[in-house]
This record gives C-alpha cells, sequence and structure tokens, in this order.
C-alpha cells in the first residue's frame, strides 16, 4: 500500500485539520509535566547527595558557665567528634557568620538581641560511613549537657517525601493528558467513519476488509499527531528553556542577603549545602542528555499511540458503519 | 456460481418486493436481468453483490452459503465480482485512473503494473484524456464508462451490471457490450440489468425476467426453437 496516498479524504476533514492543534497542546502539557518530573527527580537525588555526609552539632550556651570552661568544653566536644570514626572535618561557626545567617529571620539587630545563641559545629563525614548518632550525642552531652546532632535525615525525609508527592501528581496529570488524547482520537476516527460512510462502502462493495480501511485511518492520526507532537514538543523544551534563563537571572539579582549572596559566604564546610539548594530552584539544569533524548522521542510516542487508538476504533466501529 | 433457492426480498417490515426468488447460473453464462421499472432488478443484483442479505432462503455464491460467512470473509468474495452501480458510485475525490484502479490496489498489486493496465483499460474506453480528471468534470457518459472500467478492471469472475448502457449513445453502448462479450468469452458471467429491449433483443442470452414479485427464465434459443417447432412463444419456464 501506498501510505502517502488514502481513498479516504481525511485530510480534508474539519476535525482532522484541527487535531494537530489539540494534540500539540496535550503533547505541551505533557512535556512539561514529564520535564518537570523529571527535574524534581534529578532534584531529589541531589538533595539526597547533597546532604550525605553532613551534620551539624549544636552545643547550647549556659550562662552559669565562665568562659574559660566553655572554651575547655568546646574543644573537648570538638576532640571527641574528630577523633569519632569516619568524620573528617569539624569547623565552628563564627558568631558573625551565625549572627549573619540568623539576620533574615530575626532582623539587623540580631547581635544586639538577649538571646544565648547556641555554638554551631558543622561537621563532614564520609558518606559511606555509619556513625552512631545516638552514641555521639550521649558522649557530647557528657561533655556539653543538651548537646545535639542533627543528620537533617528529619527534613530531608519530608523534603523527599513532598517531593514524591509532585512526581506521582505529575505523573496522573501525564496519564489524564494522554487519556484525553486517546479519546480526542477516537472521537475524531468515529466522526470520519460516519462522515465517510459512503466512501467507506464503495471501498467494502470492491472487495476492502476492515483493516485496509482501519490502515488509512491509521495512517492520517500518525501524520498528524507527529505534527503536532513536534510542536507542543518544542514549545515545551523553549518553556523550560526560557523559565531557565528567567529564574538564573533572578538567581544573580538577588544581590546582598539574597540566596546566591548567602551560599557564596557560607564557609567552605556548609558551602556545599548552600550551592546544591541554589542549583536545585533552577529548571533544565536537573535534566539529564538521557532526558532531553526522551523528551525528543515523546512526539514519536504520542504518534504511535494515536495511530494505535485510530486502528482500534475504526476496528471496533466500522461494522457499524457497514 | 451463482445459486438462489426460495429468497424473498423485503425492505424493513414492509411486504416482500420479490419471494420465491429461485434460479441458478452456470460459471461462463450471460444473463440479461429484465423487468419493468421497480420490479426489484436492483434489490436483485443487491443479493448477488453482498450488499444485503435475504429476508429469507438461501443464497449460494461461487460455491458458498452466503448466510455463514463470516464478516472477514465477504471481501475476498466481493473481489471475485465486479459491480456496474446504475448510480456509477464513482469516489468523487478521487481521479478516473484512481478510481478505476482501486479493485487492484485493494487487491495489492504494484503500483507499476496498475497504472498498465488501468490506461490501457481507459483507452479503450475512450477516456485515455481523463485520466486525472475528476468524476464530477465528467459527463454521465463518461462516468458511466468509467464505473465499467471499474468493474472489469481485476477481470471478475460475476460481472453485475445496473443498466449499464442507460446514458451513453447507441454506438458506445454496444462497444461496451462488445466489451462484456469478451469478457464472458475469458470465463466470467454476466448479469445485465436493463430495459433496453434492443440491447435484449440484438444479443440472444438466456433472459431473468423479474414480473410480479416473482422470476422467469427465458431462453430466445430455446423459445425461437420451441416457436419453429410448435408455435408456441411461451416455450420457457421458471427454474
Amino acid at each position: 500500500m501506498n501510505w502517502r496516498r488514502s481513498d479516504l479524504p481525511l485530510r480534508a476533514d474539519p476535525a482532522t485539520r484541527f487535531l494537530p492543534w489539540i494534540l500539540g497542546f496535550l503533547v505541551y502539557l505533557s512535556a512539561l509535566t514529564i520535564g518537570c518530573g523529571l527535574m524534581i527527580e534529578q532534584m531529589a537525588e541531589r538533595w539526597q547527595a547533597g546532604l550525605a555526609g553532613n551534620l551539624t552539632v549544636e552545643l547550647p550556651i549556659d550562662p552559669a558557665i565562665d568562659a574559660k570552661t566553655r572554651g575547655d568544653r568546646l574543644n573537648a566536644a570538638i576532640d571527641l567528634i574528630t577523633a569519632t570514626p569516619g568524620i573528617t572535618s569539624a569547623t565552628v561557626l563564627e558568631q558573625a557568620e551565625l549572627e549573619r545567617l540568623l539576620r533574615p529571620w530575626l532582623g539587623d539587630n540580631v547581635d544586639q538581641l538577649d538571646v544565648a545563641l547556641p555554638t554551631m559545629i558543622a561537621v563532614t563525614t564520609d558518606p559511606k560511613a555509619i556513625i552512631d548518632l545516638a552514641d555521639l550525642q550521649l558522649r557530647l552531652s557528657a561533655i556539653v549537657a543538651g548537646s545535639q546532632v542533627d543528620n537533617h535525615g528529619n527534613w530531608v525525609d519530608d523534603a523527599l517525601h513532598f517531593l514524591r508527592t509532585l512526581q506521582a501528581l505529575a505523573a496522573f496529570l501525564v496519564v489524564l493528558v494522554v487519556a484525553a488524547a486517546a479519546a480526542t482520537v477516537i472521537f475524531v476516527t468515529r466522526t470520519g467513519l460516519a462522515v465517510h460512510q459512503p466512501v467507506i462502502e464503495i471501498l467494502h462493495l470492491v472487495g476492502a476488509q476492515d483493516r485496509y480501511i482501519a490502515r488509512q485511518f491509521q495512517v492520517q492520526s500518525f501524520r498528524v499527531s507527529l505534527i503536532g507532537g513536534i510542536i507542543g514538543t518544542v514549545l515545551a523544551v523553549l518553556t523550560m528553556g526560557g523559565l531557565t534563563l528567567a529564574l538564573s537571572h533572578q538567581g544573580t539579582a538577588f544581590g546582598s542577603g539574597g540566596i546566591a549572596d548567602q551560599a557564596s559566604a557560607l564557609p567552605a564546610a556548609t558551602d556545599r549545602l548552600g550551592r546544591f539548594l541554589v542549583q536545585s530552584l533552577s529548571f533544565g539544569s536537573g535534566l539529564t542528555p538521557w532526558h532531553w533524548v526522551a523528551m525528543a522521542v515523546l512526539p514519536l510516542v504520542i504518534a504511535c499511540l494515536a495511530m494505535l487508538t485510530a486502528r482500534w476504533t475504526v476496528l471496533r466501529s466500522i461494522h457499524r458503519v457497514m | 456460481m451463482v445459486l438462489f433457492e426460495d429468497v424473498a426480498v423485503r425492505y424493513g417490515t414492509g411486504p416482500s418486493i420479490l419471494q420465491n426468488i429461485s434460479f441458478s447460473l452456470a460459471p461462463g453464462s450471460f444473463h440479461f436481468l429484465v423487468g419493468a421499472s421497480g420490479a426489484g432488478k436492483s434489490s436483485l443484483l443487491k443479493l448477488m453483490y453482498l450488499a444485503m442479505p435475504p429476508a429469507v432462503g438461501l443464497i449460494d455464491l461461487f460455491g458458498r452459503n452466503v448466510a455463514t460467512l463470516k464478516r472477514q470473509e465477504l471481501p475476498s468474495l466481493r473481489r471475485r465480482i465486479g459491480v456496474v452501480f446504475q448510480d456509477f458510485r464513482l469516489i468523487q475525490h478521487l481521479s478516473a485512473l484512481d478510481n478505476v484502479a482501486l479493485p487492484l490496489r485493494i487487491a495489492g498489486l504494484r503500483e507499476a503494473a496498475i497504472r498498465k493496465h488501468v490506461t490501457e483499460l481507459l483507452s479503450w474506453v475512450g477516456l485515455a484524456d481523463h485520466l486525472q480528471d475528476l468524476p464530477a468534470t465528467l459527463s454521465g457518459g463518461q462516468q458511466q464508462r468509467l464505473a465499467i472500467a471499474r468493474a472489469v478492471i481485476s477481470r471478475p469472475s460475476l460481472l453485475l451490471a445496473d443498466e449499464p448502457t442507460g446514458n451513453v449513445d447507441d454506438g458506445i453502448g454496444l462497444r461496451l457490450m462488445y466489451l462484456f462479450e469478451e469478457l464472458n468469452k475469458m470465463g466470467t458471467t454476466v448479469v445485465i440489468a436493463t430495459h433496453n429491449d434492443h440491447l435484449v433483443n440484438r444479443f440472444n442470452h438466456r433472459q431473468l425476467r423479474i414480473e410480479h414479485g416473482t422470476i422467469r427464465a427465458f431462453d430466445p434459443g430455446v423459445a425461437q426453437r420451441g416457436q419453429r417447432q410448435h408455435g408456441n412463444p411461451a416455450a420457457n419456464d421458471a427454474v
């Protein structure tokens, strides 16, 4: 069969003329949703990897204890921490740095507040090491009562749960959009069967099988879906690229006190934490080359789905026409 | 080739248009289906080209009982039948060449062979200069020749023609009848529904007469011999 030739005038159908645009819009939505889902996946992996190997130790300040004793206890705590297998470094946050981090929440006069800020120690660990955090906290509490060791696990779990929920929602949206696309193809195909019933009858009387007629609807659906899919995917990629550009400009425009500035002001031990948070907020940078390949294949997938839907619709419905 | 036994035709819940229709068509035979306008000639042809089932009775086509045919078996039988419709039923958005090529394309022939056969046949029926023309731009007679070409292009085993010479002049009409006779000589069973008595009388073929909803077979050759022998013109009866 010549795939370019059709015995049915499907290209002239008004419904067929609108189909590429409708499918293009649906593919645009799918591509954006899939792109967001993939980025969320990348973000989740980066968060997990980025926070792996980081601990924060909080040593409360007891105003009743003199400064020398406090210093001795701090040194003992640092010695204990660095002596723990699996811990690679421990850095005490300077008071000025602490105040600067707290300034967005406590205001510019944070240094004049009558609040005893705890001593914060940023600890880096070997990501493969297994450290008994409860034991470390217990031993630290023996030196400085009320010490806390935080591996940000609860925060990470909550954040990951949130991201997975977003991913599930994205997947659900994609399923809905694909179902809408299939329903559109079914409607257009059934309309075509009804509109071209006289020609279909002639084809049958001349000896055409149902699959001969189905093939013509298949080819037409594949063609218009591919066109719409390419348009939708290109627009989705341009949209994501535009958002990437907009967000990256917004990041550099924060200036003093902005996220980027704060990230760059953090000491080396927590610099990694700051930088990957900033990166995570940028679209596009989270997609791997394979993800872009998947996006490029999306129009073909949609076209194949439309083709199979059209074939199924014709073979199911044609006996009502003839 | 074709066998009808006690077949009746009815549209909806109305009265039977045809009843007790029984006849057989031998392979390679040639028949005129005659009757007044509205007698049921087209309905009988519809039964033969499987466009509708009978209300009652048995129709055996190419050795197959049509009542037992599955839907997917119909196309293979229809490909053995060439039909010239009274209203032509040409596909208006296809060119003359594509209309005639349709049965060959459905059968899966190669495009080069299709173009060769179709061009030859269209030349034979006088449409060589209209290969790419749409049916709407052709005259009634040209459309009729086009419809005939489509029906005969695949050399069907059974050719059914409903008033095939109704829109052409006598010259073209005779030429078309010679085409039908050539096909018949090559083995095609031919049934032509017509009320053109001149045509029927000129070509001495068996007649199936529809009168009062029933059918009678009439063989002019037998009738003439009967007349010579007994002087009785009504020497035939229904099979």
